[in-house]
């Protein structure tokens, strides 16, 4: 162990107070005082780059007010201040806790970068024993642990799921980050997907498929909206090397007569194998095939869920390790190598691809893990309830807008006759809750629609609207409706495609990836550049780059004349991301934008989707001034008085009296901050475990 | 010759303490990853050392050396530094500043790489007291750094009239205003030179930073009193000044050069703490001996430094664990690689965009968004420092290919060094900087960008000034705005007010068609991923597929550094994949010959980092040096080692 992470585990213990801010170690006098220097000869205080901050003296209320507390996963909605009865009782408070946490530029005492530039993070999915490969950089990806916030690359928009830069990846080039607005209704498509073929094709309905189902063709073709022609996502049949024929969007896992998953079968030319379980997997680029023994294996899209894909990024990219049991594999699952793991409280199923990183080995008595896996002194850097918040927040994230012109549309037609919609799906349906065919519906609580008006000004400016899509119980819990919802605009058909030497990608082991998936096109205009890689700056660039599936296309783009190639990129430029709490926006369902919002006595200028403003408690402030916000409307902004009850930190599940980040229902040593005793810090504790 | 035993000496030890605590091995990782086997060669390829700082070429592999005898392997190894994701063996985190910002990310790549790899732009980051700034491009920092210190010059030339190198007050002050030429014939006003307004310091534009200078004639960073020094102060006799371009408004991480940002991000972001310079450290009573007080200084490639560059002096420092953790060298070759790193691109011209050009000037855009701007031949006299670059990579589009292409043109004159050597200096002729659309100057936009922050009780505007942004590759860097807050460009125009009140109006009233040709045409002004581009590198006129250098096939002619270093670099070339593919791999077979590995300052044998000529726990016997200067750095490596 290295005298820093001696260091940061006695910080752990000794200093975490609600009052503490970061460990100082290692900090000479000279350098604080140097800083004191810059600052005043600057004038003002220096500027670092960061995501959100906790800071409660923020006059615009974007920062984070409150120290962090974890947030204890419950189902039961009785239990104030869990997951479960924030889900159900106060959706917009869950929303918000969910999007401090993606946007929180996490600190080192929450245990973030705690192994920076470490290279353990396997070349290939699923690959084994990827935890002691380091110093062999052809079989890794990326280094780890190199961002303190979810927001330093998803960033565009600011404090939205936006898109973001490139980083090495898996090849020298690169990938680029995407936005995930809408991400919840990519999901959702995505699930009933999987459900769909089950349907057809698992005749005895365990959930796999058997060979004998598979003894004939079986072609899996699904519509996007019903009438709809039907896309190819391959054949389930296993091809001449035993692998199943499906587009690379699917990633499967191969189960023995007992059904258990087996790390190492690829196919069935594999004996031992009796069947294949499947996911799709709509989160991220793809990772093309791989050649193992002679089969054409997927490596699959990249992520399955929100909540895998969340919890697996977090320890990748910031070194903050989730213990959240709902990722776990459950019955003859493997984890990392497939199998199901449990349906989230959000209801979505999961899989067993990796994501509890903290497996929780040992467990404090209150439930807390105490395995701390990358070794930093930090326990349960990530709880299952602060999973579910973010799953919760991914899957409400707005959907990006058209913001058109008057003269816009006229590019949409071409976008149909060119042929780039025969991959560039633009509408999906998600079924409505159908218990016997296994739909969930809709399982959102309220959808964010932005609609562009057009300004006394001659613009067209976007609002929003809250749509509530919950019904409230006797109980008084609120459970979403389950109705079907049809995703518009959102341009993709969830295949990868080989779109030729222009989109391939040469990994670090020199192995070349071919298959990418197709771009959601919507919010396109405001997520440049383009491409898997990022290497493309402008839509014409991207657009004659494709060749392979999309050479016809291409070639029809190629001829079209520079009038109506203009036009068509004038329709590309008006899908667009915009920043969901800046935008003027209807949230009370009264058909109006006020130009003055007031709840109670408080008046918050012009109604927007501040999900504060719809709390079970709202915000109260300290009104200090009234401002013009970059849209020209004009805002109070002050200090929050209220901060505890607004967010709900005096809830008996969430209150934390030693300040610690551990709230007391979870913490070992309720009353004193840290959750080991100092005196058996890096020794015995086992007397607190279970 | 300036690198003294004593020096190296004093430099092993510090080093090697710094070395010593982060003992795990393995591999530092990156952004990019140090993987000379990387087919695209993107990746990083020479394993980190500790390069050590010079101020001449007299010890091969030192900085200056580098920048002088072999300047591609400076700026392919200043390019490592901002790639390079910094782990736990480089003492990231380590040095940290008690504040939330701090300890964000662990490369400079993270947040400026789009388009990737490149110095490009980024994403949006917050900090606790503003609403976000986003991560701006570095594409021809180099010009926008020359242009900085030129006007600084200017200014003091025309205004210090008795050239006592600062601005006397209120004789040289009062009753002047600064007035400098962008180019032939534009003039453009940066303020009073006087403090007429009383608040201590000069009237002038905030770009410009200004520092008080007492009766000995030395700059003053305090007064009698402890607070900062003002022109009020009795003892201030009269300023120096500094442009302070990278920044988009006054005191926001404000700094007249990209060495001094870095610097800067080092520590606060990733708490990696500079090495001190090699000059001598003057101690300030309230610092601890942790600032340097020479206003005026300037790097080996010629940026102007300041004090407030937060640099640790290593022999001062007593515990171990506080050493610095990056070498003053590591920071030149990073410096040359900024300074050098090509500028923004003219994207494909039509009607459309010509006809936007236009309408910048006629909406009033370039009235502020100044179109061009001139350096002036380097004149020691005038201290004017003309172009200080070593190669300009022009860009072209090329309408038949459809695609954008580069020539390379060398900016160096071939000039005796010490040994022997034959050194390529930068010519250091006038430039003419292209499009670069800004005045350089802050202005008031008016209340949309206005940013506040909390202070005790009360309520305080924190920025109402925001620099002139420059418009160069403005159609490859969304969002908008020093803040971000601007998704697309005719929302960033729409927010102009105040002092660009009546350009925006235009803009607004304008027909549909000449605000589309407007934005075309700022869409036109274009990032690009400089080591992709098809490159004239041989000045052949010609760009060919399988370009061949000293008879090694080095695929196709693109602009990759590396085909310009001294040792041509040997490439696995075409080869089969693992998938069956033939493809050109740039595997690096000779690493160790290219980068410069064999050079006595650079080699490390046990890989510590720290290199065997200060590194007294090195293999024995010392390396044979490599020059005809033999017997001298022999000497010094024995001296080196004998020592601890």
């Amino acid at each position: 162990m290295t005298s820093l992470t001696l260091g940061r585990r006695r910080a752990a213990g000794a200093r975490a107070g609600r009052q503490s801010r970061r460990p100082v170690f290692g900090l000479p006098t000279g350098i604080a005082a140097g800083f004191g220097l810059l600052c005043l000869l600057a004038s003002t205080a220096p500027v670092a780059q960061a995501q959100i901050i906790e800071n409660p003296k923020d006059p615009f209320s974007f920062n984070i007010p409150h120290s962090r507390v974890r947030l204890i996963h419950s189902t039961d909605v009785s239990l104030e201040g869990t997951s479960g009865h924030l889900r159900a009782t106060d959706p917009f408070l869950f929303y918000q806790a969910g999007r401090q946490l993606l946007n929180r530029q996490f600190e080192l005492e929450h245990g973030v970068l705690s192994r920076p530039a470490t290279m353990d993070v396997p070349l290939y999915v699923g690959a084994a024993g990827h935890t002691t490969v380091h110093g062999v950089p052809s079989n890794t990806r990326f280094a780890r642990d190199h961002s303190a916030s979810c927001g330093m690359c998803h960033s565009s928009v600011y404090r939205e799921a936006g898109a973001g830069p490139t980083i090495a990846s898996t090849g020298g080039f690169g990938r680029n980050s995407t936005h995930f607005y809408g991400a919840g209704l990519v999901e959702m498509i995505s699930q009933d997907m999987r459900i769909k073929v089950l349907n057809q094709y698992d005749l005895n309905g365990n959930g796999l498929i058997e060979r004998a189902e598979v003894k004939e063709s079986a072609p899996v073709r699904l519509s996007p909206v019903p009438g709809a022609e039907p896309i190819d996502f391959g054949n389930l049949q296993p091809g001449a090397d035993g692998v199943p024929q499906l587009n690379t969007v699917f990633r499967l896992w191969f189960v023995d007569g007992e059904g258990q998953v087996l790390r190492d079968a690829h196919g069935f030319r594999d004996e031992r194998v009796a069947a294949f379980g499947f996911s799709v997997q709509p989160f991220g680029w793809g990772r093309g095939r791989r050649m193992i023994d002679g089969q054409s294996t997927s490596q699959g899209g990249e992520g399955t869920t929100l909540r895998e894909f969340y919890a697996v990024a977090s320890d990748f990219h910031m070194g903050m390790q989730a213990h959240d049991p709902t990722l776990q594999g459950i019955g003859k699952a493997v984890d990392e190598h497939g199998g199901l793991a449990s349906v989230s409280l959000n209801g979505a199923q999961q899989f067993a691809f990796g994501g509890s990183t903290d497996r929780g080995v040992k467990l404090a008595t209150t439930g807390l893990s105490m395995d701390d896996p990358d070794g930093d002194g930090i326990f349960a850097e990530l709880t299952e309830g602060d999973i579910d918040a973010v799953e919760f927040f991914l899957l409400h994230t707005p959907i990006p807008a058209v913001q058109p012109t008057d003269t816009s549309e006229l590019g949409r037609k071409i976008l149909d006759e060119v042929g780039c919609t025969s991959c560039h799906v633009a509408d999906w349906k998600i079924e409505a809750r159908n218990e016997e065919l296994g739909f969930d519906g809709d399982r959102r609580h309220f959808h964010f629609q932005p609609t562009a008006k057009k300004t006394e000004e001659g613009i067209y400016e976007i609002q929003g609207e809250v749509q509530l899509l919950y019904e409230t119980l006797p109980s008084g819990e609120k459970q979403p409706k389950g109705d079907a919802f049809v995703v518009e605009g959102i341009y993709t058909d969830f295949r990868h495609h080989d779109l030729g030497p222009n989109f391939y990608e040469r990994r670090f082991d020199g192995t070349l990836q071919k298959e990418h998936r197709t771009a959601p096109l919507w919010g396109l205009a405001t997520s440049s550049p383009f491409g898997h890689s990022g290497n493309y700056l402008s839509f014409y660039d991207v657009i004659i780059a494709h060749g392979g599936a999309a050479t016809d296309s291409r070639d029809a783009y190629a001829r079209l004349s520079p009038q109506r190639r203009e036009q068509l990129h004038a329709f590309l430029r008006t899908l667009v991301l915009y920043s969901s709490d800046e935008i003027p926006a209807d949230i009370n369902g009264d058909g109006q934008i006020a130009e003055n919002y007031v709840i109670g006595e408080q008046n918050y200028g012009y109604e927007r989707f501040d999900a504060r403003f719809l709390f079970n408690t709202p915000p109260e402030y300290n009104e200090y001034r009234w401002i013009v916000r970059p849209n020209g409307r004009r805002v109070p902004i002050g200090l929050f008085t209220n901060i505890d009850a607004l967010y709900g930190l005096d809830l008996p599940w969430r209150v934390d009296g030693d300040g610690d980040g551990f709230p007391d229902k979870l913490d070992p040593l309720p009353e004193i901050p840290g959750v080991i005793p100092e005196e058996k810090e890096g020794g015995d504790h086992d007397a607190l475990t279970r | 010759m300036t690198l003294s035993r004593a020096d190296l000496n004093r430099w092993g030890r510090g080093l090697l303490a710094a070395v010593l605590l982060f003992v795990t091995a393995g591999e530092a990782a990156a952004q990019f990853s140090v993987r000379p086997e990387d087919p695209t060669g993107l990746s990083i390829r020479e394993k980190r050392v500790r390069v050590i700082h010079s101020t001449d070429a007299s010890v091969p592999g030192t900085s200056m050396h580098l920048q002088q005898w072999d300047p591609w392997l400076a700026y392919q190894r200043g390019r490592s530094y901002y790639f390079r994701e910094w782990g736990t063996e480089d003492g990231v985190f380590t040095h940290l500043p008690n504040r939330p910002e701090a300890a964000a990310a662990t490369s400079c790549g993270v947040c400026h790489n789009t388009p990737f790899p490149s110095v490009g732009a980024g994403g949006n980051v917050g900090i606790s007291v503003r609403v976000g700034r986003n991560a701006v491009h570095f594409f021809g920092a180099g010009l926008l750094e020359t242009l900085a210190i030129q006007l600084r010059a200017q200014l003091i030339n025309k205004y210090d009239l008795n050239g006592n190198g600062y601005i006397d007050v209120p004789e040289e002050s009062l009753g002047k205003r600064a007035y400098i030429e962008s180019s032939a014939g534009h003039v453009l006003d940066f303020g009073s030179l006087h403090d007429d307004n009383g608040d201590g310091r000069p009237d002038l534009n905030p770009v410009i930073m200004f520092r008080a200078v007492g009766e000995d004639g030395k700059a003053r960073l305090f007064n009698s009193r402890g607070r900062p020094a003002s022109m009020r102060d009795e003892e201030t006799v009269g300023y120096d000044i500094a442009l302070g371009v990278f920044a988009s408004s006054a005191g926001d991480h404000q700094f007249p050069s990209v060495r001094m940002f870095s610097t800067g991000v080092f520590v606060t972001i990733m708490g990696i703490l500079p090495e001190v310079d090699s000059s001598e450290v003057q101690p300030l009573g309230m610092t601890g001996g942790f600032l340097t007080n020479d206003w005026g200084r300037f790097s080996n490639t010629g940026a102007f430094l300041s004090e407030v560059l937060l640099t640790g002096d290593p022999y001062a420092e007593k515990d171990l664990s506080k050493r610095p953790t990056i070498s003053e060298g590591e920071l030149d070759l990073l410096d040359w690689f900024m300074i050098n790193h090509p500028a923004p691109a003219l994207g494909p011209q039509t009607a459309q965009t010509l006809k936007g050009r236009e309408l910048m000037t006629e909406f009033g855009c370039t009235s502020c968004h100044v179109q061009d701007w001139e350096i002036l031949p380097a004149d020691p006299e005038k201290n004017l420092p003309g172009d200080r670059r070593f190669f300009d990579l022009e860009t072209e589009y090329n309408y038949v290919a459809n695609q954008m292409q580069g020539t390379l043109h060398d900016l160096t004159v071939p000039t005796p060094g010490p040994n022997g050597q034959t050194l390529n200096l930068p010519k250091r002729d006038g430039f003419v900087v292209k499009d670069i659309f800004t005045d350089l100057r802050h202005h008031n936009l008016g209340p949309r960008w206005r940013e506040y922050h909390v202070s005790g009780e009360h309520i305080r505007l924190e920025a109402a000034m925001f620099r002139t942004s420059p418009l160069w590759g403005v159609g490859s860097t969304p969002p908008y705005g020093h803040d971000g807050r601007s998704p697309t460009l005719d929302h960033v125009i729409r927010r102009h007010e105040g002092d660009a009140i009546e350009s925006s109006t235009a803009y607004k009233n304008a027909s549909q068609e000449d605000r589309d040709a407007l934005l075309a045409f700022l869409r036109s002004l274009v990032l690009y991923q400089p080591e992709s581009l098809p490159t004239d590198m041989n000045g052949d006129g010609r760009i060919t597929t399988a370009h061949k250098i000293n008879g090694h096939d080095v695929g196709p002619e693109i602009f990759r550094p590396e085909f310009m270093l001294r040792k041509t670099p040997i490439y696995e070339g075409w080869t089969e994949s693992p998938d069956g593919d033939r493809y050109f791999s740039y595997a690096l077979q000779n690493v160790g010959e290219s980068y410069g590995e064999y050079l006595e300052a650079l080699v490390d044998r046990d890989k510590d980092t720290v290199p065997d000529i200060i590194d007294p726990d090195a293999p024995r016997p010392p390396v044979q040096a490599k020059t005809e200067n033999e017997e001298d750095v022999g000497e010094l490596l024995a001296d080196a080692g004998g020592e601890e």
